[in-house]
């Protein structure tokens, strides 16, 4: 699958655009392990972006490496006009106060020794821009905004509460520094269905009200859909398809977005179970196929698939797919 | 097979637990049966009680869990809960096996992985260890690990998470067990992953003749797979079915939301999902009236007062624990009332929005 593609990019428009992302990581003895291999993508402001894809595909080291949690090995990280990837180590702090994260294990990412009061007041009482009661005032905002009642729980520790709950801690703490930008790396994935609808509800309602600009990752698709204006597929750190959602699940065009959603459990008997099945296990990353790095498991795969790397392109307006092979997708009149 | 007595009796079974906080009634008074070779799905949210439900079927419960007189778990003409431990050592494994929800943590991180797979092969077959070693990599090529031979010799951190889990299923199918427990076995991993774990335990069963539970909190993994699902709720199951009846007649309300709150694919998006408000109960208080009545959009004053027993509805098997059901013409009227008032029977505030 391709990376060197930059057809979908939208240019000066986006809030943030990143460009040819790399990032390789030492795995002894002159290994290197290449988890995300030059991707691009922009996201406008107030759009959120799904990252989809399975563990070990790259999307959350994309997710760090926009905050530069590490820096990338090459490639650039543009937010508002500012390349992050050469900031000086103090205006690099500042710049990350307007984006923020929000993480999969909601229990494990708060200290369970201190009160919540303290856990979402941390970012203020760092910045000191507050006075005392400006700053608890701020917390109870946000607080009360993701639904918890502020005098219940305020002095309460993290082990009190659900994980839902605590998800809804870690988005409060996320929001109390007025971010731009807010990167959920599987924020659901470790909660109930029920649970999770109340987070996804949840998460479109605090963009709404607070302008937020959302990157949302994840590995099933269902839930991408249901968050995403545009959605990122990618597998073993490239981009295989870039579309909007509904786009995507009408016409998926990359075999690989086909076998993601033919895995969907589909809650209705009458449906039946998909014979469609993703073959064996993803390749090492420490030595990724040659060409299409699909290649290895995909149903159609030819010779050209290893010899040369399929590049995006635009197969209809505003679907992108870096396939040699891709599905049918009915081209419209201005379809490229 | 109908006239055969079922592998798995379950008849009004509590399981209670003394707590510093008082006693939490964990599991209180479910009854199902399993037939040879059948699969029923147990649905329900963290807590309802559904790990517990099989940790009782299988007796492996913690020590302070009381388990009230009148509760039975009849497996194969034998009651599960007389076993003495020498006994259970034998019966886990040969007749009843588990499948765990982390694949990391219910392995050994210290141990081959063939070593893990041969220990029940060795205990409760007496083979020898060539034997046993021939044995495991025949499992380990039945539950489609490529290149067993050389995974036998590796170690849990070695192997991904699909491949983790594969190696529990070979564990658990080491000693032909009748009945296979899969609690959330797919839970902590990949949508891809899952369906391929999903199809294997299928296949598997179908060629063993294995009786399985499927535990899950998404009614999607069960739905193609389980031939009868039982939704829990606090302890209680309140509606058991078919599974094509019970998704074309869901007739408790808790079914009803849990079904509702599942992201569609078919949706378009930022459609917002009907979440349920609320959380459900503290168990260790003495409830009174329907568990889920707090959190149900159809409560009336009788929900709050009155306890709903499981009962038969028109369709054979179908039974379920709700004053209104959904689809019936109480249930409507019952909405209506409470939509006119904004407010149901038990305070839920219907007109605002579901966060909370």
């Amino acid at each position: 699958m391709a990376g060197t593609g930059k057809a979908h990019m939208r240019g000066e428009e986006a809030l943030i655009s990143v460009e040819d992302l790399v990032m390789e990581f030492p795995a002894g003895r002159r290994a290197v392990v290449h988890a995300v291999s030059g991707i691009s993508f922009d996201i406008l402001e107030g759009e959120t972006l799904g990252l989809v894809g399975e563990s070990g595909c790259g999307k959350s080291t994309t997710g760090r490496a926009m905050m530069q949690l590490p820096s990338p090995t090459a490639g650039s990280v543009r937010f508002d006009g500012v390349e992050m990837t050469q900031l000086p180590k103090e205006d690099l702090r500042r710049t990350r106060t307007r984006m923020q994260m929000i993480f999969q294990d909601p229990i494990s990412s708060l200290n369970p020794r201190r009160k919540v009061k303290d856990i979402v007041a941390e970012g203020l009482s760092i910045w000191h821009n507050d006075t005392g009661e400006q700053s608890a005032q701020k917390v109870n905002e946000v607080l009360d905004a993701v639904g918890l009642d502020p005098e219940v729980v305020s002095d309460r520790r993290p082990h009190q509460f659900s994980g839902g709950q605590c998800q809804r801690i870690c988005i409060a703490r996320a929001l109390v520094l007025d971010p731009k930008v807010i990167i959920c790396d599987e924020p659901v994935s470790a909660l109930d269905v029920s649970v999770q609808a109340q987070i996804l509800n949840l998460l479109e309602e605090m963009k709404e009200r607070y302008g937020l600009t959302l990157v949302f990752i994840a590995h099933d698709l269902a839930v991408v859909k249901n968050v995403s204006d545009r959605v990122v597929v990618m597998y073993l750190g490239k981009v295989c398809e870039v579309a909007g959602p509904d786009a995507l699940y009408a016409h998926p065009a990359h075999p690989y977005t086909d076998v993601l959603l033919a895995s969907i459990p589909e809650p209705d008997p009458d449906h039946p179970v998909s014979d469609r099945q993703i073959e064996g296990e993803l390749p090492s990353p420490i030595n990724p196929p040659s060409g299409c790095r699909f290649r290895t498991r995909c149903e159609k795969v030819q010779d050209l698939c290893s010899e040369e790397e399929p590049v995006l392109r635009e197969i209809s307006p505003d679907h992108y797919v870096a396939c040699h092979f891709p599905n049918e997708v009915p081209v419209s009149v201005n379809g490229s | 097979m109908a006239t055969e007595r079922p592998l798995l009796e379950v008849e009004n079974l509590r399981t209670y637990f003394d707590t510093p906080r008082g006693i939490l009634k964990a599991v209180d008074g479910v009854s199902f049966t399993l037939d040879k070779g059948e699969t029923i799905g147990i649905v329900g949210e963290s807590g309802s009680g559904k790990s517990v439900l099989v940790r009782s079927i299988m007796n492996i419960l913690t020590s302070n869990a009381i388990i009230p007189d009148g509760s039975d778990v009849i497996f194969d003409g034998k009651d599960t809960r007389n076993l003495s431990r020498s006994e259970a050592k034998h019966f886990w494994g040969t007749q009843m096996a588990m499948i765990f929800q982390d694949p990391m943590t219910s392995l050994n991180p210290v141990k081959k992985v063939g070593v893990q797979i041969t220990e029940s092969i060795r205990y409760h077959l007496g083979a020898s260890k060539q034997e046993a070693m021939q044995r495991a990599l025949e499992l380990m090529v039945q539950v489609g690990i490529p290149e067993p031979r050389k995974r036998l010799k590796e170690y849990p951190h070695q192997l991904s998470g699909g491949m983790r889990q594969r190696v529990t299923i070979a564990i658990a199918l080491a000693c032909n067990p009748k009945l296979l427990i899969a609690d959330e076995p797919t839970t902590a991993l990949d949508v891809t992953v899952q369906k391929q774990i999903l199809d294997l335990l299928a296949s598997l069963q179908e060629e063993l003749g294995m009786a399985m539970i499927l535990i899950t909190h998404d009614l999607g993994v069960v739905a193609g797979r389980a031939r009868r699902i039982g939704v829990m709720y606090a302890g209680k199951m309140v509606e058991t079915a078919d599974t094509t009846t019970l998704f074309h007649h869901m007739n408790h309300p808790y079914t009803e939301a849990l079904f509702k709150s599942i992201p569609r694919v078919e949706h378009t998006s930022h459609t917002r999902l009907d979440a349920i408000s609320g959380r459900p109960p503290d168990m260790v208080l003495d409830l009174v009236g329907c568990r889920f009545a707090p959190r149900c959009r159809y409560a009336q004053e009788q929900c709050i007062t009155t306890e709903p027993d499981l009962f038969e509805t028109g369709q054979s098997g179908h039974r379920q624990a709700c004053f209104y059901p959904v689809g019936s013409t109480e249930n409507a009227e019952a909405l209506a009332a409470n939509q006119a008032t904004g407010i149901t029977a038990a305070g839920l505030d219907l007109t605002a929005a579901a966060v909370s």
